[in-house]
């Protein structure tokens, strides 16, 4: 039903992730978000080891063509029955904030057609993930000033 | 144990006095230093602290806490944390405000501060006797690396994150008020 709903809009998905687009990060906990700033804490945008290929990744969902109701639509079906508590809001940024960092994306169009995995972060096959995580830390941080917060409606 | 450090700006480690940086951007910098100071100065970290580590243990006890497959934060990280925490709180001018306690899928516990969108500091605590740590400093550029730690005790832990309170120092540098503190 939800792919019939988007298979109705008439907007068009490219293959590639332009760095126009906008994207979301789905923020679950209120410590997610930098009050200060009103932007999403860059701990949203670390990535984590896919378990199947070890392979570094970050999801987000391609909201560049998504109503508002479409954005939460994804997140109530996707996200909100994993996780202890609803989403409050989203992180709203960039793609160019993702190519800026030297980063690229996977738009692997699963579990829904906007998602995709943000990839090609810095790795050491010789090293220990806690030797190396300040350099993901380091690219986040300059990635989340760019993602402000918007609380879900 | 060796450690690793990387900057991007060499300026970073020249100067962290704020002379080049213009007249609007320390006025917006101070003000913002200033309501940090109003917020939570260093006299009242610890119920804030207390507050969101008890939040974190209760929440994040079980593996899968975020519904993304999130390694569980253990009693024991949340302890080298709590450590952490405190031995910054004894070296850290009074006034520096508290940081931000957020947990990590990895199971990990980050440590923040943010002055604003240029500027802040991080931790990530785990229980393998590291840290890994990055910051960004606006225009004097950024820094990130790990370093060992040790916790054997609260003078040897301190001496460990002398640099880690330095380079805090450089985002909350001393204000009429904090020195009045």
């Amino acid at each position: 039903m939800l792919r019939d709903t988007w298979k109705s809009s008439t907007r068009q998905l490219s293959a590639d992730v332009q760095p126009d687009e906008e994207l979301t990060s789905y923020v679950f906990r209120e410590n997610q978000i930098v009050r200060v700033t009103n932007r999403i804490h860059y701990t949203r945008l670390i990535p984590r080891r896919n378990p199947e290929n070890e392979r570094l990744e970050v999801s987000v969902c391609r909201s560049n063509e998504l109503t508002e109701a479409q954005i939460w639509k994804t997140c109530s079906s996707y996200f909100d029955p994993f996780v202890p508590k609803p989403a409050i809001g989203r992180g709203v940024g960039p793609a160019s904030a993702i190519f800026a960092e030297k980063l690229l994306f996977d738009a692997d169009g699963k579990p829904y057609p906007e998602h995709a995995n943000i990839i090609g972060w810095h790795d050491a096959p010789d090293k220990p993930d806690d030797e190396i995580k300040h350099f993901w830390m380091d690219q986040a941080q300059r990635m989340a000033k760019q993602f402000s917060y918007m609380p879900r409606r | 144990m060796s450690s690793a450090i990387a900057i991007r700006d060499s300026g970073l480690i020249r100067n962290y006095d704020y002379e080049l940086a213009d007249d609007s951007e320390v006025l917006s910098r101070t003000r913002a230093q200033e309501r940090n100071y109003l917020k939570g100065s260093a006299s009242d970290w610890l119920p804030t602290v207390d507050a969101a580590f008890r939040s974190i243990r209760s929440e994040c006890k079980n593996a899968n806490w975020d519904g993304q497959e999130a390694v569980a934060i253990s009693d024991k990280v949340i302890a080298v944390a709590e450590k952490v925490v405190g031995a910054l709180f004894g070296l850290l001018p009074k006034g520096t405000p508290a940081p931000d306690l957020i947990p990590e899928p990895d199971g990990e516990i980050c440590i923040s501060w943010s002055v604003n969108t240029d500027r802040l500091l991080s931790l990530s605590v785990g229980a393998h006797g590291k840290i890994n740590f990055a910051g960004q400093f606006g225009e004097e550029g950024g820094i990130h690396g790990w370093q060992p730690i040790d916790t054997a005790s609260p003078s040897a832990l301190e001496k460990s994150l002398q640099d880690v309170a330095r380079h805090l120092e450089k985002l909350y540098p001393p204000t009429v008020s904090r020195r009045a503190t």
